[in-house]
């Protein structure tokens, strides 16, 4: 059985560890602490260190890690990065503070290897509470942002709906084969 | 005093929490660096002796997810509370200690000339102190 790893990253509140947990084979290795910043977002607790569930999703065994939210935890992506296939990025599209555009081309910008390799998905969750940004201007947002690199495939999802995330993590895997598959035949 | 929801914040806890570290250095000579922190990783206070780049929050942000990943592996081994996490560096001790009953986290490095008990006995008694001025339960 292959071994994947998936990290799934975006701001806090946008439902990196409520999608680990709707979907995880094992008991979710949660780091939540008291939520001492209420400005940034209204949760009672935030991940501090990590998430981690796995999968079985077809032959592969997935491996999924959860990334804290905010910027200074940004050690612990870059601890975390260095093992990753790819990367699930969540962006919440009804986040009171920060436009879910900018912080996606922030967030995208910290993988830029995962990023070049397409090995890279865009979640949008919340969407049922803001249809605004749209799929589309979320598209235009990353390919002039990233123009580069292969445009990573946007949908909608309700990371507390267990299909929704097995579809997100296939698609992330998926994605992320044919580009390596892609890459190889243009050498 | 607002030890609950904004303690980083608030002048009487950051007072006390200063207080308590001013103390730390006369327990220990080999002191370098300590800082109470959030368990959301925010600095409340620190007190320094020689190491003065702590990259903003960066240290306390570590301090937090040190703590945080200690609790899950005690929960997972099902031995109980984490009380202390030890980095034994080539040139320093980093000792983390959670405030029971209390969001707080405290942390220090020392000097390798200081020894492992030595240091965490100091970072125990602080931990102690700063539980007695702020009324924390034991």
């Amino acid at each position: 059985m292959a071994e994947s790893v998936i990290l799934i990253a975006g701001h806090i509140g946008a439902g990196k560890t409520t999608g680990i947990q709707s979907v995880s084979e094992i008991e979710v290795v949660s780091t939540e602490a008291k939520n001492h910043d209420k400005s940034t977002d209204n949760k009672a607790t935030t991940t501090v260190a990590l998430d981690f569930g796995t999968i079985t999703l077809g032959n592969d065994m997935v491996k999924i890690y959860g990334l804290p939210g905010q910027k200074r935890f940004n050690f612990m992506w870059a601890a975390l990065k260095k093992r990753a296939s790819c990367l699930l990025l969540l962006t919440n599209n009804a986040h009171n503070v920060d436009n879910p555009i900018v912080a996606a081309i922030d967030f995208l910008s910290e993988f830029p290897e995962l990023r070049a390799k397409g090995a890279v998905c865009v979640g949008i969750t919340h969407f049922d509470l803001k249809q605004s940004p749209t799929r589309n201007e979320y598209d235009q947002a990353l390919k002039t942002a990233f123009p580069d690199d292969p445009t990573p495939p946007i949908f909608t999802i309700d990371p507390r709906k267990a299909g929704d995330m097995q579809m997100a993590l296939l698609a992330t895997l998926a994605n992320t084969e044919t580009n390596f598959a892609l890459s190889n035949i243009k050498e | 005093m607002d030890l609950e929801n904004t303690p980083h914040r608030d002048p009487e806890v950051i007072e006390i929490s200063k207080k308590a570290l001013a103390s730390m250095p006369d327990l220990s000579s080999a002191l370098r660096y300590a800082t109470i922190v959030t368990e959301d990783g925010f600095e409340v206070a620190s007190v320094s002796k020689s190491i003065t780049n702590t990259g903003d929050d960066r240290v306390a942000a570590m301090v937090s997810s040190i703590s945080a990943l200690s609790d899950a592996i005690a929960s997972t081994l099902e031995i109980n509370d984490s009380e202390y996490v030890v980095i034994n560096a080539k040139d320093g001790i980093f000792v983390v200690r959670r405030v029971n009953n209390s969001p707080l986290v405290l942390a220090g490095v020392f000097d390798k000339k200081e020894s492992l008990g030595k240091a965490l006995v100091a970072v125990d008694l602080i931990k102690t102190e700063l539980s007695k001025l702020l009324g924390i339960p034991k």
